[in-house]
């Protein structure tokens, strides 16, 4: 029988756990120089994560546009692109309909050329205007890997590759499932140390429930729902069961004041009520009823989640925060089976949703203070199964915001193509930017120093660029 | 070892004619207490607080009728009378709904024949068995293709009833064969590799069926910890070379027509009548994976037969399969000795019970054997257990919602469905909601810690805790609240009859209702909390009595289930 003799009350615990952490090596250098390396934390900043839960197919989001690609690439997927000439209002991956990408750095791509489908035109033309750059071929890498090294086994990679569950929890927090700390939490963490918010409620904020993201040592996840504020009846109320006594008695049995509860479990709960209760009704009492921006954001369950996100930073002043980490998410990306039909409408939801995003930070005065960033569980493979396309590795992905170095894209698009040095097989790309130098440089910018940077993303340490330079 | 029956088609038959046979039954017929056998000597009866306490691992809730049946029958008898009673199919109520209604027929309605069986089914332990199945072996609703095909979602909650006593192997068969999973994992239609078109086989269920539904990532030892490498690595079941293979297996499956490409409208069979192999489209290439070899030009249910002896005989599936099942019943942090013991069963096909009865044929992978091991073994009926921090498990909201339904809500006032019931697995009501998870990974993994939490620092995995959040806790909190007051509109009306006679002794009530809701685990200072509350209503006169006594009934149940010894049961 496991943990008989675990005493030691939550409280003691975590106050425990925390200063272990302290003491560990990583942090004492951290601690020790708090002033001279601490976060920069002045003015509002707010980084937006968004999941493509499934795996995103990022051949089927940059795609090859110079004629000699587009060819290689129309053979490769003839199947896929046939399923494509089904969709209501006909292909949108002919290359005549493809949106011409002009990146400033075109000339590191030598005579190859990209494009974005129309499904993304919102996208473009931010990329277009500079709002938005490219990330090609990112990933979760452990060090710098190619074909041959993996082959030969000269590099150590990340475990429980393809795996969806292990590969997110990987990429959002560089462990399989069961991981408890993400680079989201993390660079927050510094972000509290410096003491950029008064109130730590709403740090880090969820709308697509829980993401092991959002979690540092001090940061905590708080979730909303895209509805806004979940206030109880049962403890706002003046009466309750005809009893003007138990709105506060309910309120008290909820958050379970003094109940001495020691199972591990019990407590959890009890927490997560408490945070509930206490910060809905805060909440309910900050957000308005009506959105405090003239911009419509569409339907969908992404448009949704994001407009909860801009009117949760309208408020930020109310709420006592200087930075802010946010999650949403989007499912139905694992396309092995109807992916024109499923991209196609994920694409139109994802651009439009984004659109209407960086219309209302505009309007709101914070493009240069928010920047969104995509993200998924891998990449997928470049062969087609008939209809659809199998796990992957690396992949494409978007920085979207006033901030973003944009009209450029970073890292590599590989050709379509097979057997390269950056070709696992079958087209599961090989990252060539590691999740952690992605972390890093949106890290320094939400203004955490070198030095915190590698905390927060230790394995960027195995990388000779720390900053890719996006934003 | 368990025997194939020799041909597909003859397997697939039987199947059918379950449900069918299943369905000739009607409405079970009500098992007198008595027909279970001879009652225990008083000095072996579990008290009626163990009764609940098993019921709460073994039901969807304990009643005070099923807790009187247990504390004079005992727990084996229990089960044992429970592996004989018949259950309903859903599909067969479908179709014939499906006539009565002229054809129209709605994914809701299979949603409310798995909460009608939930919570009245008066075979329980195939129901939460089945309950823990589907969320093992996961489809949803939550799919473009699988919604909208009701009779589709119905067969496959068929095969979660009548496979929960049958093999694990059998199980495996029936799901990959399942046209509801061959949707839901795009090998419906799934053809072999052309090279000439670029074209492979779909690899989507090769790896989950190996992920999720028999072998898992890493090697197990047989208590279900993973055996370690030099340098302390975990050693990976497989590599992708294997799933390239493996995706071949499942290469030639569609629906049950002439042609492959035969759509499923042709047929009324197609939506529920297991999956057919055509050989034109099956891979004719050999297929090497983890240690099987299937020669070239062997046929569909042939490779496929092959491919899953060879994942239900690895070393893995045993340990693997045990410990989520006992994680989905009785707690989420077994000890390797519990998982081993539930292991051993599933491998022998038997388990003894302490009086020495067997449960099981003797072969392996009989789920008999592996229900019985969970719920009989010392880990989950010694009360001496429950002293530890990290024993027990977050409560299963859907368990948690169909266990106040059995005791309150007559099955008389079920005729409507409340829409809350259509879909409770918005973060604003249930947060679950049976066979509607996001994806093939359900609600909540086996594997998920709660970052920043009290399990987490203590190092245990709190799977349910993935759906707790500070929305979903104030969405129960209300759904509930809801529910009890008897405001959601049309259905599922409760009525407090008992319970209001006893209302003015809250002392009473409050025990009454610690040992059918709390398994009589509620800790005093809640019980003070919730007996000051309901002093606080004060029963007036003839006027406004029954008024008076529902509220503190109402009341009540309403801080019971939203009390931590609710929340998580131990």
């Amino acid at each position: 029988m496991i943990n008989t003799h675990l005493e030691l009350s939550r409280r003691s615990f975590l106050k425990s756990s925390a200063a272990a952490f302290a003491g560990g090596a990583t942090m004492r250098g951290g601690l020790a120089n708090m002033t001279a390396m601490a976060a920069d934390v002045s003015g509002y900043k707010a980084l937006v994560c968004i999941l493509f839960a499934g795996g995103l197919d990022c051949h089927d989001v940059v795609l090859p546009l110079d004629q000699p690609s587009y060819n290689a690439f129309a053979d490769i997927r003839q199947e896929l692109l046939t399923q494509y000439n089904g969709v209501p209002g006909g292909s949108t991956r002919t290359r005549g309909r493809l949106l011409p990408l002009n990146p400033e750095n075109a000339a590191d791509f030598g005579g190859r050329q990209f494009a974005l489908p129309e499904t993304l035109a919102p996208i473009h033309s931010m990329f277009e205007n500079g709002e938005a750059a490219i990330i090609g071929n990112v990933g979760p890498l452990i060090e710098p890997t190619t074909r041959t090294t993996l082959r030969e086994g000269l590099v150590a990679v990340p475990p429980r590759l393809y795996s969806h569950n292990d590969q997110i929890s990987t990429w959002l927090a560089s462990e399989p499932e069961g991981a408890r700390f993400g680079w989201g939490g993390r660079i927050a963490d510094f972000a509290l140390q410096s003491g950029a918010n008064v109130n730590p409620t709403l740090t880090a904020v969820s709308i697509a429930g829980n993401s092991v993201f959002l979690s540092g040592e001090t940061a905590q996840q708080f979730q909303v729902s895209s509805r806004g504020a979940s206030e109880l009846d049962e403890v706002s109320s003046s009466r309750l069961f005809g009893s003007e006594a138990l709105p506060a008695m309910m309120s008290e049995h909820f958050r379970n004041i003094g109940g001495g509860h020691t199972n591990v479990f019990q407590q959890d709960v009890i927490d997560v009520t408490e945070r509930s209760i206490a910060a809905n009704a805060q909440l309910a009492a900050t957000l308005e009823d009506e959105a405090p921006f003239t911009t419509v954001f569409p339907e969908g369950r992404l448009a949704g989640q994001l407009a909860m996100v801009a009117r949760l930073i309208a408020v930020h002043e109310n709420f006592g925060v200087g930075r802010q980490v946010f999650y949403v998410s989007d499912g139905g990306y694992d396309t092995h089976s109807n992916q024109a039909r499923d991209m196609t409408n994920l694409q139109l939801g994802f651009s439009g949703a984004v659109a209407a995003f960086q219309s209302a930070m505009a309007e709101l005065g914070v493009a240069n203070d928010v920047t969104l960033f995509t993200t998924s569980d891998f990449g997928r493979t470049l062969t087609a199964n008939g209809d659809g396309t199998d796990h992957g590795w690396g992949g494409h992905h978007f920085v979207v915001g006033g901030a973003v170095n944009g009209r450029r894209i970073y890292g590599s698009i590989p050709e379509p193509a097979f057997d390269h040095e950056l070709d696992s097989g079958r087209g599961r790309l090989i990252p060539s930017v590691s999740v952690e130098q992605f972390a890093g440089t949106l890290g320094n910018w939400f203004g955490l120093t070198n030095g915190e940077v590698a905390q927060a993303a230790p394995g960027i340490t195995n990388f000779a660029q720390r900053n890719i330079g996006f934003v | 070892m368990f025997k194939r029956p020799a041909s597909r088609r003859l397997r697939a038959a039987a199947l059918l004619a379950t449900a069918a046979a299943l369905a000739a039954c009607g409405e079970d017929t009500i098992q007198e207490p008595g027909a279970i056998g001879a009652p225990l000597a008083a000095a072996q009866r579990p008290d009626q607080a163990e009764a609940a306490r098993f019921l709460t691992q073994a039901s969807f809730g304990p009643t005070m009728d099923e807790i009187e049946t247990v504390s004079i029958y005992g727990y084996e008898q229990w089960i044992a009378d429970q592996y004989g009673r018949p259950s309903r199919s859903h599909l067969q109520r479908m179709r014939a709904l499906e006539i009565a209604n002229g054809g129209e027929i709605r994914d809701e309605d299979a949603y409310e024949s798995f909460w009608e069986d939930a919570i009245y089914g008066r075979d329980q332990l195939r129901q939460r068995a089945a309950f823990a199945l589907s969320q093992l072996m996961v489809i949803s609703t939550n799919n473009d293709e699988i919604r909208g095909r009701p009779l589709t979602l119905a067969s496959y909650m068929d095969v979660m009833l009548l496979d929960a006593f049958g093999n694990y192997r059998e199980l495996l068969e029936d799901v990959t064969y399942s046209p509801a999973m061959g949707i839901y994992l795009t090998y419906l239609q799934n053809r072999r590799a052309d090279e000439e078109r670029g074209r492979v086989p779909d690899e989507n269920y090769a790896r989950e069926v190996m992920q999720l539904f028999s072998i898992g990532l890493v090697e197990l030892d047989n208590t279900g910890e993973p055996l370690l490498a030099g340098g302390g690595v975990q050693i990976e079941t497989y590599d992708n070379d294997d799933i390239t293979e493996l995706a071949k297996v499942f290469t030639g499956l569609s629906w049950n027509g002439d042609d492959f490409w035969d759509r499923d409208e042709r047929a009324a069979d197609h939506q529920y009548a297991p999956l057919k192999a055509f050989e034109e489209e099956h891979s004719q290439e050999s297929k090497t994976f983890l240690d099987a070899f299937i020669p070239e030009n062997t046929s569909t249910e042939e490779s496929i037969r092959i491919a899953l002896d060879t994942l239900f005989n690895h070393p893995n599936t045993a340990p693997f399969v045990s410990k989520q099942l006992i994680q989905r019943m009785v707690t989420s942090n077994p000890t390797p000795a519990y998982v081993g013991r539930v292991a051993a069963a599933f491998d022998a096909g038997v388990y003894t019970g302490p009086s020495g009865r067997a449960f099981g044929s003797g072969e392996r992978g009989d789920l008999r054997a592996v229900w019985a091991a969970i719920l009989l073994d010392e880990e989950a009926r010694d009360p001496t257990y429950v002293a530890d921090p990290g024993y027990g498990k977050v409560r299963e909201p859907v368990v948690r919602f169909a266990h106040w339904a059995r005791n309150f809500v007559p099955e008389a006032n079920t005729n409507e469905l409340p829409s809350r019931l259509e879909d409770a697995s918005r973060p604003d009501y249930l947060g679950q909601q049976a066979y509607r998870s996001p994806s093939v990974f359900n609600f909540y993994r086996p594997g998920y810690v709660a970052p920043g939490s009290v399990s987490a620092g203590a190092g245990l995995v709190a799977p349910e805790m993935q759906i707790t959040h500070e929305t979903s806790v104030a969405g129960y909190i209300e759904f509930m609240s809801r529910f009890i007051q008897d405001r959601v509109g049309d259905g599922y009306e409760p009525d407090y009859t008992d319970e209001m006679e006893i209302a003015h002794d809250i002392s009473a009530l409050v025990a009454y209702i610690d040992l059918i809701m709390t398994n009589g685990a509620m800790r005093p200072e809640t019980r003070a909390r919730i007996e000051a509350a309901l002093a606080e209503i004060p029963i007036g006169p003839e006027s406004t009595e029954e008024r008076d006594r529902s509220r503190r009934v109402q009341a009540a149940l309403l801080m019971a289930v939203t009390s931590p010894e609710y929340l998580v049961q131990q």
